[in-house]
């Protein structure tokens, strides 16, 4: 196992509205190894958005992050992220410097009124204070690098005069311009089409071996977890559910959301002509969490008078491996 | 980009066409024209006009035969000789009459204009960027207040201070003794000492209508996904604020010099009657009462003129600050 690069414990971020206030990350614990993929995956709405922003503090009113550390361990000297001032120097540079991060909409990123150039070159002088003619040079290279073809001609384009696929990849240029040591993908996929998609997981995958950096990748598409994962942590309800390598996680899923969800991706051959199963019920509403597991509702295993009453314990396999169930709580060895 | 401004000045001309029929049908719809109000003046002063005298001072003025034959005649008259027809009232050339209050009419429009957008800026940026603060809540109380609140209501108000402090009313745009005076630092002291009046008076509803404008533009930006994109990157929030929000905030501010224009050129009338300013509004409001209908058309003429080049300029302006504007359609197309 490699160097833990960022530690995220007991994470809570909430919003205010006006039925009260929605736990979207209720008590997250996190590492990204540095050099390693880690995949979160889980439904929509289950808070995957606001943990990935809290980590660099891009929670907005009426959001606030109200518990947890989040440890930076790639300087010299690890620091609290949530402990920082806004203004703390050390803040500005993990914001784009030590960890770059890119968007589920390549296109609504970008400032449609300046060039990409204009918005790559910005990024670059303010991470290395190159000058301006430096910089353009390092942008044209940089949006070389991400594939994107005649980059002398398109640093001068505006977002709106490129496809969302060579937005992302600009995007992209953007993250890695000082050289990060961890990208934050927050499904930089889902608005492309499949074959679009399929070569920005490729870049990021070279890009990944070439700059050897930490990528934190969000997503619902379990293909894509297959892909790219080293780890993977399964989210639900603000919660991580289940934590596992990834060849252990396809082989030997513990929680009952996790089979679930392997469950509903279809295999070919097995799948042809037959119904998918899907898992019952939706995703229940934060502001009204069910009491016990969040999960018992959905659950065919769910045990009467247990799994509604009491918090499931966080039951430890070892490895790394964890899972958040009542199922395993007689395990040799496990931490309730 | 000339093919764009040539088809704008084209839609300028033909808006302007329509404007003058307009105009000239409305000015003549009411019952009567100016010899009508002529008698109706000379009889107040007990003396009679016979038929024959009327006929006469209609055959004199233009106004027999029909009203599309008149249109016909000012119209062309203006568009071949720039002759924009004399004054009945003033019996002299409607150019001589409004040519001195145009300069004065343009002038404190686009004064009022510019400390207009100098206040009301900051202000709305403020009020949007401290959303919901005791700053914000007083900034936007207050507009309320000016946006409700009636020009001329302001300008009695003033004059009523005025007089029941310093003892005379507040009139004109300078003092008896620079009027007439060549222009040097004196007179230019002078003016802007009389300037500020109706600026104030015309520009508090403008102030708060401008602060609404950016406040709510900017709101509606602030938390798109480019600005959480940018601050992701370290942009520092200064310049962030400057660099991405505030830019897109602006464009439709820019678009609204063209009905903030007219907006002052309509204050102006009712203002400037009340100031005695030497603008064109308070001649406006006597030629449509007497019903002096080619000062009236003419000044109309001008006010909209000037509207629609206002709306020239902004559009023109618009498509410098937005590349999307500027670029689709011509080569909007992916590359
Ligand atoms: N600005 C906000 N105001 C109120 N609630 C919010 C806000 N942003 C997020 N939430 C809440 O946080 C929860 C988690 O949102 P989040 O965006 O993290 O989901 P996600 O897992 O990223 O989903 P998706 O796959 O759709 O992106 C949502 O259910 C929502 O209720
Ligand atoms: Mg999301």
């Amino acid at each position: 196992m490699s160097e833990p690069l960022l530690e995220i414990s007991g994470l809570k971020t909430g919003f205010d509205t006006y039925d009260g206030r929605v736990r979207a990350v209720d008590g997250v614990d996190l590492t990204v190894h540095a050099g390693k993929t880690l995949c979160v995956v889980g439904e929509s709405g289950c808070g995957k958005s606001v943990t990935a922003r809290s980590i660099l503090r891009l929670v907005e009113a009426p959001g606030s992050i109200d518990a947890g550390s989040i440890v930076w361990r790639g300087d010299p000297e690890p620091f609290d992220v949530l402990e920082l001032d806004v203004s703390d120097k050390r803040l500005a540079k993990l914001r784009g410097g030590d960890v770059g991060m890119i968007f589920q909409e390549p296109a609504a990123s970008l400032l449609p009124l300046r060039t990409i150039g204009a918005q790559l070159i910005e990024t670059i002088r303010i991470h290395t204070g190159a000058d301006k003619k430096a910089a353009r040079a390092r942008a044209i290279d940089l949006l070389d690098q991400v594939g994107i073809p005649r980059p002398e001609q398109r640093v001068d384009a505006f977002p709106f005069q490129l496809s969302g696929g060579m937005c992302q990849r600009a995007m992209i240029a953007i993250a890695l311009c000082a050289n990060p040591s961890l990208l934050i993908a927050d499904e930089p996929t889902t608005a492309l089409d499949v074959t679009t998609q399929a070569r920005i997981l490729d870049l990021i995958r070279s890009l990944q071996a070439e700059y050897r950096m930490a990528v934190m990748f969000i997503t619902h598409d379990l293909g894509v977890v297959a892909e790219l994962a080293d780890e993977v942590a399964v989210m639900y309800l603000g919660k991580v559910v289940e934590r596992a390598g990834v060849e252990e996680l396809f082989a030997d899923p513990k929680h009952p959301y996790t089979k679930r969800l392997l469950h509903s991706v279809p295999v070919l051959g097995r799948d042809r002509g037959r119904d998918l199963p899907t898992i019952p019920g939706t995703v229940p509403n934060p502001l009204h969490r069910p009491k016990g597991c969040s999960f018992h509702p959905r659950c065919a295993e769910a045990i009467a008078g247990t799994c509604d009453l009491d918090e499931p314990p966080e039951i430890d396999f070892g490895g790394g491996r964890t899972a958040q169930c009542v199922l395993y709580a007689d395990r040799e060895g496990a931490t309730a | 980009m000339l093919r764009y401004l040539g088809r704008r000045v084209l839609y300028m001309a033909a808006t302007l066409l329509a404007i003058s029929l307009v105009v000239f049908v409305v000015i003549s719809l009411p019952p009567g024209d100016f010899v009508t109000a002529l008698q109706a003046k000379y009889s107040t002063q007990g003396q009679g006009l016979s038929a024959d005298d009327l006929e006469n001072l209609r055959v004199r003025y233009g106004l027999d035969g029909n009203i599309l034959a008149q249109y016909g005649h000012w119209f062309s008259q203006i568009v071949l000789h720039g002759d924009l027809g004399t004054s009945f009232e003033f019996e002299k050339p409607v150019a001589d009459i409004v040519g001195p209050r145009l300069g004065a009419t343009i002038g404190v429009s686009l004064a009022t204009l510019i400390v207009t957008w100098a206040i009301a800026f900051p202000i709305g940026v403020y009020s949007a960027v401290k959303q919901r603060s005791i700053g914000d809540y007083t900034a936007t109380t207050v507009g309320f207040l000016g946006l409700a609140t009636p020009n001329f209501l302001i300008a009695l108000v003033f004059i009523y201070f005025s007089v029941s402090w310093f003892g005379s009313v507040p009139s004109g745009l300078c003092s008896p003794e620079w009027c007439d005076s060549a222009w040097n630092l004196g007179k230019l002291l002078d003016l802007l000492g009389h300037l500020w009046i109706p600026m104030i008076v015309i520009g508090t509803a403008g102030v708060a209508g401008v602060v609404r404008i950016i406040r709510n533009n900017l709101l509606d930006e602030l938390h798109r996904p480019y600005v959480t994109a940018a601050r992701a990157r370290g942009v520092p929030e200064k310049q962030l604020l400057r660099r991405y929000p505030l830019r897109v905030a602006l464009n439709p501010f820019v678009s609204t010099i063209g009905w903030v224009l007219p907006l002052l050129l309509v204050g102006d009338i009712v203002v400037g009657q009340i100031l005695s300013l030497p603008t064109l509004g308070p001649i406006l409001l006597g030629a449509l009462r007497s019903q002096d209908m080619y000062l009236a058309g003419s000044i109309i003429m001008i006010l909209s003129m000037l509207t629609v080049i206002g709306t020239l300029i902004s559009d023109l302006l618009l498509g410098w600050l937005d590349p999307r504007i500027r670029l689709m359609g011509m080569n909007g197309a992916r590359q």
